[in-house]
């Protein structure tokens, strides 16, 4: 009863719907991840390139559990190996860095991202308390810029979002013990800086009586500053609304409105008693989603990811679920790229496997980026064989020889009309 | 008769490979798709059935593109088309291949999206046979067309990536499943899956599912588990079995059992008698050897023939679980267990043997031996246990108590001979004796863990808390009375025989033991100390065991006193003793974790573990007898230090070894210190030893095991090497009179040694779903050098066994299992220290046995087991047993059956003792069960539900 009540109101909110075009206010973007368009990759993108990625022995790493790339470079952070990885834009290795130790078993924690005012690469490593961490800084190459150990205050950590003249401001990452007592105040989540470092105002605060699992479980929330100097976007743990910053304002866009079965209920996510009880959901339920993530924006479109429990299975894979999507806000069309079919423009072979899936994609540059595994590329090779495909030479020389047990594979997706 | 047998199995084979020859044909095609949003439907499942009686035939999931085709369809056949999606409306098309039309392509096929915004009932459409649920692979039994009466196990033949092995362990992909659930609860107490695969039918499935249960602590770690969930059903489920069958020579066998369960409760009850050896000691056994057969060939469970004497054993039990939380959720669930069983036996067991005992090259005694053993026997048991768990905590209590009664006749003869000088001794005795015996272990368990879900917060500057303590409190009391009459006769090289007559009577035998014991662990012991800081990751824990015995007995003896006919206290034997024994054993572990992970390649560790423990046992031994006091007290070091290996390929294999050094201690015993001198005791004279010393075994081990983990085919190799020595063994000096009599101390000795290697191949071939062949062999050697002294001469007995076994079995379908069996055992024990005899013993079993199902309700089965026993100066002797047996079922589910059984068609079973020991080498027979008839009826109710 209670169910079919949620839904009928959110059907009645969603009959305002999802504005086309980002220039207009949006207020809801209603998501059903089972209800989504695909199409084949033609549809989507005009090219698609596949990077393998050097493996030598020095070379040889897990999984890209960060990815990001530079105008030069596609850079790794593997868990497995503890280095941070750089390899050219065509996939040669350039050179590889040990990662933190301390941040290896979690006693600190890490946070690896990129400048993007000088495509400069990030590792920052922040103490659980009041102690020293660690900064490096590397070039898009992979050269050493800086490595300090500066002194970090009362647990704080935080991302960097970066503005012109100078200006950036501090997206903090906030975690909250559970089952302790709530802190009365807001918390300010985004604080903006000069040139100089000085501090100058507050952007966004989140009150922890509001929304107390945003802080116990994500630690408040997560600015995706992936295309654009001067903005950036950021989705509420729980609450879903979408958020836009810039150097002076924060901005409501709008909110995701998932079906009830994905999201905490109403009355729960704001009563903190039941942190037990949702702890073990959000731990064991594979449909709730715990926030929107990787949001970026070009023209009439919005991508995102969804942030939900996925598992991982012995080979190390994850379980494919629809979790990359593209909003249309001129359509009003809702796509998901795992519903996107290989076909010639990608050689038959997929563009993603279930691990760059969870993790989500790039955009960069109008491209977006994703990794395939090795394993999954024979065994999607072996499946195409039979439709001759025309591939590259790069892939070409890959498949004849590479195995399943080397580097994975970088796909470059041109967008359609950007 | 086994030419017959043979034919039989090879028509078979050729039945079973005509219908292979029967099914390859046509071949369809098609690509599915969402009909409003454009996309493939990949995770769909296309499944063909024979439109006739919806036989499953073929069935896929499309690939990444949409796209299937399923080959192997019959041609001329009304064939019905199911594509299935969750969500979608099911598709259905009914066709014809015929031979010119092959391939079939119905190009691209649309599914329509099920309208959920409208309140309407939705008919879920049929799940598919395989999915991922989660982190939980998920099969439907539903997609799977199966007789009437098949079981889960019949059912988990079917399933690609299972493995059923003839010793009952299951595989998935290779890896073996730990442990069996239905709906997320131990079934019928747990212990024996085959209770639930055999008696459960495959239509009260819902869904067979199989997870890795991870060691949060541990993610690399992790056990493979099922779960048969079951239909929802209100009503008590119930199966049970009531059979009663007669034979020749007054023969007979009667079983009834009862089982009913819910979500929450499960009870059962059992009972059974028979005079044909099929015994059980608990109630576990009683549960399996009734369980419902199905459709499927288990070789079944027969009398056993190899065992000694005639046995009219009466069993039954009841059990008993009560789950407070009738759906189970991980690591939460209150539970409560119990189980009582009782069994008596009547026996009588009469053997006649040759003991051969060599003292030197020159000099070997001889002793024939006849006895006559009868008696009868109770035994009770009670288990009960109350367990909570939940994320944070772990509690038990249980109770496990026996009864055990005993009464015994032993009447024996023996003849003692010294070659080359004739008979020198001989003796009669006749002995009764009772006994009841009563114990009781309660044992409570207490363990607290970490929240690991929140482990963001794990490595906050908190004192973790976690702990492991248990208690148990053991009482086992014994009273008793005997009874010995016996007589021995010396026949000395010059002179009279002489006589010694015994009448004794031990009117109290009467001991009580109470045993405490505490066990606790601390795993966090390097972050209470060092907090935060890592310590080259080392983790640090802190445990230890800690045992206090009190231990009393009494003992009244008196003899006859041939001339005033009364019996008088015999003061020597009649004794008090009292002894206290304190174990205990801190310890501090120390380990480290060296691993790597590659994802989607490999993932390895190698963990080096140290365990520092200290010993302080102390033994205080009082007697009324003042000879018999002695105490003693030792602190002793006894490390144990393990090196683990564990090499994951994904995919491909995993390989496990471990290397372990440790350290055992072995106390003397009061027997072996001081014992008490019962002159009834023939041909044994014990003596005592005060000065005897602990022996300390230095153990080292070398585990290893190979298995694949691909989804067909499965194999493993595993290896074992095992090496002991002590230098301070508790061994025997042995001085044998001029009666042959043996008069045996305890004493330490340099040189124990014990080697042991051993091999184990298993291997899977199914070439098809409806033919598997498994192999498996295993070699086993054992070398044990034994220091002695006998005479007075320090002699070595080298003893090495040889033990090989081979085992091949095939199953076609529910139509044939066919098993063969080699088993060889050779064993010579050679004397070093001086020149001369040695001693062998060679077995050898062979074993064919097979099932043939003539028709479907009409069964053939037959064993037949071929063994061979050789010993040194003595004549190889060989025997076949042949079983055989026609089962014909009846009623609807096949829950009727009638049943003829033919044991030891050949009339030739014999139970062979063939035994050597050191200087002494066993042959003889006992009396064994022999041939008979036996006509028997069965009826299976069950009742799972609408």
């Amino acid at each position: 009863m209670r169910n079919r009540m949620s839904r009928t109101l959110l059907l009645l909110a969603a009959t305002i719907l999802a504005l086309p075009a980002l220039s207009r206010q949006i207020h809801t973007i209603r998501i059903d991840p089972s209800r989504t368009f695909g199409g084949t990759v033609s549809e989507y993108f005009e090219h698609v390139d596949y990077i393998p990625l050097e493996t030598t022995k020095n070379s040889l790493f897990g999984a890209p559990n960060w990815l990001i790339v530079t105008d030069s470079s596609i850079v790794i952070g593997d868990r497995d190996t503890w280095h941070l990885l750089f390899f050219s834009s065509e996939g040669k290795f350039i050179v590889k860095h040990p990662l933190p130790k301390e941040a290896r078993d979690f006693s600190q924690k890490l946070i690896i991202e990129k400048d993007i005012r000088t495509n400069d690469i990030v590792v920052t490593c922040f103490p659980h308390n009041t102690g020293v961490g660690e900064v490096q800084a590397y070039t898009a190459r992979g050269l050493l810029k800086k490595r300090e150990r500066p002194r970090f205050q009362n647990g704080e950590a935080f991302t960097r979002i970066y503005f012109e003249a100078g200006q950036y401001a501090l997206n903090m990452v906030k975690y909250l013990r559970p089952n302790g007592k709530l802190p009365a105040d807001m918390i300010p989540l985004i604080k903006v800086y000069d040139t100089n470092g000085r501090f100058i105002k507050n952007l966004f605060s989140l009150a922890p009586a509001d929304n107390p699992f945003a802080f116990t479980f994500a630690g408040g929330i997560s600015v995706s500053q992936i295309q654009e100097i001067n903005s950036g976007y950021f989705v509420v743990p729980f609450d879903y609304r979408l958020y836009k910053v810039t150097k002076d304002t924060v901005t409501l866009l709008g909110k995701f409105i998932f079906p009830a079965k994905n999201v905490l209920p109403v009355t729960d996510f704001s009563d903190y008693r039941k942190f037990d009880s949702l702890s073990r959901l959000k731990n064991s339920d594979f449909n709730l989603v715990q926030t929107v993530k990787n949001v970026s924006v070009f023209r009439n479109k919005i991508l995102f990811t969804l942030q939900k429990r996925v598992t991982l299975v012995p080979s190390g894979g994850v379980i494919f679920d629809p979790l990359n999507f593209m909003f249309d806000t001129e359509k009003n069309e809702l796509m998901s790229f795992e519903r996107v079919v290989p076909d010639s423009l990608s050689y038959y072979l997929p563009i993603m496997d279930g691990f760059s899936s969870t993790s989500g994609m790039n955009l960069h540059n109008g491209c977006l980026y994703s990794s395939i595994s090795s394993l999954n590329m024979f065994t999607a090779f072996e499946k195409v064989k039979s439709k001759n495909p025309a591939f590259p030479p790069a892939l070409l020389t890959y498949f004849e020889t590479q195995t399943r047990e080397s580097n994975p594979v970088i796909v470059k997706m041109r967008m359609k009309g950007y | 008769m086994r030419r017959s047998v043979a034919w039989t199995l090879v028509i078979t084979l050729l039945f079973c490979s005509t219908l292979s020859a029967q099914d390859i044909g046509g071949v369809v095609n098609g690509k599915v798709k969402d009909s409003s949003y454009n996309i493939v439907l990949a995770g769909a499942t296309v499944a063909v059935f024979r439109a006739s009686d919806s036989m499953l035939l073929q069935f896929c999931i499309p690939d990444n593109f949409g796209s299937f085709s399923l080959s192997k369809l019959p041609f001329n056949d009304t064939l019905r088309m199911q594509i299935t999606h969750v969500g979608y409306t099911q598709f259905e098309k009914i066709f014809v291949i015929r031979p010119g039309d092959s391939p079939l392509d119905f190009g691209w096929i649309y599914l329509h999206q099920e309208d959920l915004a409208q309140d309407a009932v939705v008919v879920t459409a049929t799940i598919p046979p395989v999915r991922m649920n989660g982190d939980t692979l998920e099969f439907n039994p539903r997609a799977f067309k199966m007789k009437a009466e098949a079981t889960a196990e019949d059912l988990m033949r079917r399933l690609p990536g299972f493995t059923i092995w003839s010793d009952g362990t299951i595989t998935y992909n290779g890896k073996e499943i730990k442990a069996l659930y239905v709906d997320g609860k131990p079934f019928m107490g747990g212990k024996d899956v085959t209770i639930a695969t055999r008696n459960l039918p495959k239509e009260a499935l819902d869904k067979v599912q199989v997870y890795q249960q991870y060691n949060e602590k541990n993610p690399l770690d992790s056990v493979m588990m099922a779960n048969l969930k079951l239909k929802e059903e209100k009503k008590m489920r119930y199966f049970g079995k009531i059979g009663g069958g007669y034979g020749t020579g007054n023969r007979y066998a009667a079983d009834a059992m009862l089982n009913g369960f819910n979500k929450k409760l499960q009870m059962g009850a059992v009972l059974a008698t028979n005079n044909i050896n099929k015994i059980a000691s608990d109630i576990d056994v009683l549960l399996r050897n009734n369980s419902f057969k199905g459709g499927g060939n288990n070789i079944d469970y027969r009398s056993d023939f190899s065992l000694a004497g005639i046995n009219q054993p009466a069993m039954g039990g009841i059990l008993f679980q009560y789950d407070f939380l009738a759906d189970a959720v991980l690591q939460r669930y209150e539970r409560i267990k119990a189980d009582y069983f009782i069994g008596q036996n009547t026996t009588l067991i009469e053997d006649s043997l040759i003991i051969r005992t060599l003292l030197a090259p020159d000099s070997l005694l001889v002793r024939r031996s006849g006895h006559s053993n009868s008696g009868f026997n109770t035994h009770q048991k009670f288990n009960s246990i109350y367990s909570k768990s939940e994320r944070t905590r772990f509690f038990s209590i249980s109770f496990d108590g026996s009864i055990d009664y005993n009464r015994t006749v032993n009447m024996g003869t023996d003849e003692q001979e010294r070659i080359g000088s004739g008979i020198i001794g001989s003796g009669n005795t006749h002995v009764e004796r009772r006994e009841l015996s009563r114990s009781g272990i309660i044992t409570a368990e207490l363990i607290k863990r970490s929240d690991w879900y929140n482990s963001s917060y794990q490595h906050h500057n908190r004192i973790p808390t976690d702990f492991t303590i248990r208690y148990s409190f053991h009482v086992v009391n014994s009273k008793g009375n005997s009874r010995n009459q016996s007589a021995f006769i010396r026949f000395p090289a010059n002179g009279q025989r002489q006589i010694q007559a015994f009448d004794r009577i031990y009117t109290k035998r009467d001991s009580k033991s109470e045993i405490s014991t505490f066990n606790v662990e601390y795993p966090y012991l390097r972050q209470l100390i060092f907090g935060e800081r890592r310590v080259g990751n080392i983790d640090i824990r802190l445990g230890g065991n800690f045992a206090f015995q009190h231990t009393h007995y009494d003992q009244i003896v008196s003899d006859l006193d041939t001339l005033s006919k009364d019996y008088k206290l015999n003061l020597q034997l009649t004794n008090t003793r009292r002894e206290r024994i304190t174990d205990l054993q801190p310890e501090i572990i120390i380990s480290k974790k060296f691993q790597s992970n590659l994802t989607n390649r490999y993932s390895k560790y190698i963990m080096l573990e140290a365990k520092a423990r200290l010993q302080h046992y102390a033994k205080i031994h009082d007697a009324l007898i003042d000879a018999l006091d002695f105490h003693y007290r030792y602190d002793r070091f006894t490390p144990q230090v393990e090196i683990t290996g564990n090499h994951h390929r994904f995919g491909k294999s995993e390989i496990k070894l471990s290397l372990k050094f440790e350290t055992n201690v072995n106390y003397p015993t009061f027997q072996q210190v001081s014992p008490l001198l019962d002159s009834t005791e023939l041909w044994v004279i014990p003596g005592s030893n005060p000065h005897i010393r602990p022996e300390y075994i230095n153990r080292y081990s070398l585990v290893g095991m190979i298995e694949t983990r691909r989804s067909k085919n499965p194999w493993s190799l595993g290896f074992n090497f095992d090496y002991s020595h002590a230098e301070d063994k508790i061994s025997d000096s042995s001085l044998y009179d001029k009666a042959g009599r043996m008069q045996v101390y305890a004493i330490n000795m340099s040189g124990y040694r014990f080697y042991h290697a051993g091999l184990q191949l298993k291997k899977v071939f199914s070439k098809d779903t409806r033919q598997t062949f498994e192999f498996s062999s295993q070699y086993n050697l054992y070398r044990y050098v034994v220091p002695l002294y006998i005479d007075g001469a320090h002699i070595f007995y080298k003893s090495t066994a040889h033990r090989v076994t081979g085992h091949f079995a095939y199953t076609c379908r529910d139509v044939v299992n066919f098993r063969l069996q080699q088993e060889v055992y050779y064993y010579n024990n050679a004397q070093h220290g001086q020149t001369g005899i040695v001693f062998y013993s060679h077995v050898r079993n062979t074993s064919v046995e097979g099932t043939v199902s003539l028709f479907r309700p009409l069964l053939l089965e037959s064993n037949v087991t071929y063994s061979y026993n050789a010993a040194q100066s003595q004549s190889a002797f060989e025997y076949t047993i042949w079983n055989a047996s026609l089962t014909f079922r009846f009623l609807k589910g096949m829950q009727g059956e009638i049943k003829f059984s033919a044991l030891d068609l050949l009339r030739q079973n014999r139970s062979v003792i063939n035994i050597s020991e050191r200087n002494t080498q066993t042959f003889g027979y006992n009396n064994v069960l022999q041939q008979y008839f036996l006509l028997s009826i069965s009826y299976y109710p069950r009742r799972f539900g609408k």
